[in-house]
């Protein structure tokens, strides 16, 4: 009985190690925007899904200012943000993984924070994990 | 490059705020292309970056969080802890400060980071729709080694002072009440080993 024990123990551990060393989600970047924005204009990508969820925000920029980088929940809240007046700024979400990334919906958003009027280029992206194997297939 | 720069610029001059998305592998969310060039780095190695594509660089210029150093640890007046860190981008080309708290990291890179400023720094919240109604704010930064000391200054004209910790990393945190209450932050100053003011920041 005990030997059975110990045979069944091994056998799920093994069968668990394959699993995850099956599993290689990997990170990846793309741009969503590109353009001239104006202080206090912003811009979104769209909202994420479990065959593709956003893990990070992140935002370059040429001008002289402050830009704004926020991930946004499905209820519009900016669930964590970050603005600084030098680039690439991100915001990602940690520990970074597939399952954190998936564990709720949200959107990218990059804002011109500039408290004066400005104009410069900004270039908006996000991160997000692609499966694989995939788990949840993309409509 | 500062040409092709330059080039970029007139365009979207040209073009507005034209939306584009520039796309790679099975992204489905493929949306109008504009031939936009990432701002800096591209300059380091002008032929390379010739053949890559916006995408390539913008991927790039993010963040390699492979390269990070602890700085230091501090703890908000609500009891969260944030790790300040330094790292690099991917590209090798920036210093950034590292800010990892409540969930999420945040990073914020230059290329020489204490050439024009005494600190490098970015500040981090949570708020309602719109950006309004914050709940949280933290200023997370490095200081040049020539700062000995900083001090921020609020809503209600407090002069608050900064954690300076190891490794020049500082951290400021508002607490939630102060938050709700509507204190903000205005500015940073800056002081070296006299005591002289040698920076103030607006924020």
């Amino acid at each position: 009985m005990i030997r059975l024990f110990l045979v069944l123990v091994v056998s799920v551990a093994a069968a668990s190690t394959f699993a995850a060393t099956a599993r290689a989600d990997r990170e990846t970047t793309s741009l969503y925007w590109s353009g001239v924005a104006t202080s206090g204009e912003y811009r979104v990508s769209p909202w994420d899904s479990l065959c593709q969820p956003t893990s990070g925000s992140a935002a370059e920029f040429s001008g002289p200012g402050y830009v704004t980088v926020a991930l946004i929940d499905p209820s519009g809240s900016w669930r964590r943000s970050w603005r600084s007046n030098v680039h690439p700024v991100a915001v990602y979400v940690e520990p970074d993984t597939y399952s954190q990334a998936a564990s709720w919906g949200k959107r990218a958003l990059c804002k011109n924070s500039t408290a004066w009027q400005v104009s410069f280029n900004m270039w908006c992206g996000w991160w997000y994990w692609i499966q694989d194997p995939v788990r949840y297939h993309c409509s | 490059m500062r040409r092709r720069n330059a080039i970029a610029v007139s365009s979207f001059a040209a073009v507005g705020t034209l939306a584009g998305a520039i796309v790679v592998g099975s992204v489905p969310h493929a949306r109008v292309h504009q031939h936009a060039t990432p701002a800096e780095g591209v300059s380091a190695a002008p032929v390379a970056a010739r053949s890559q594509t916006a995408q390539e660089r913008f991927a790039l210029h993010q963040l390699d969080r492979s390269s990070l150093r602890k700085r230091d640890e501090f703890v908000t007046p609500d009891g969260d802890t944030f790790t300040i860190s330094e790292g690099q981008t991917k590209d090798g080309a920036k210093t950034c400060i590292v800010s990892i708290g409540k969930g999420f990291g945040t990073s914020a890179c230059d290329a020489n980071p204490f050439a024009h400023s005494t600190v490098l720094f970015g500040e981090s919240f949570s708020a309602g729709p719109g950006g309004k109604d914050l709940t949280d704010w933290e200023l997370s930064g490095l200081a040049a080694l020539q700062v000995a000391r900083l001090e921020l200054i609020d809503s209600a004209g407090r002069h608050r002072p900064v954690h300076l910790g190891k490794g020049n990393a500082f951290f400021f945190a508002l607490s939630r009440g102060e938050v709700k209450r509507g204190i903000t932050a205005q500015s940073l100053r800056v002081f070296d080993g006299d005591g002289k003011l040698i920076d103030t920041v607006g924020l």
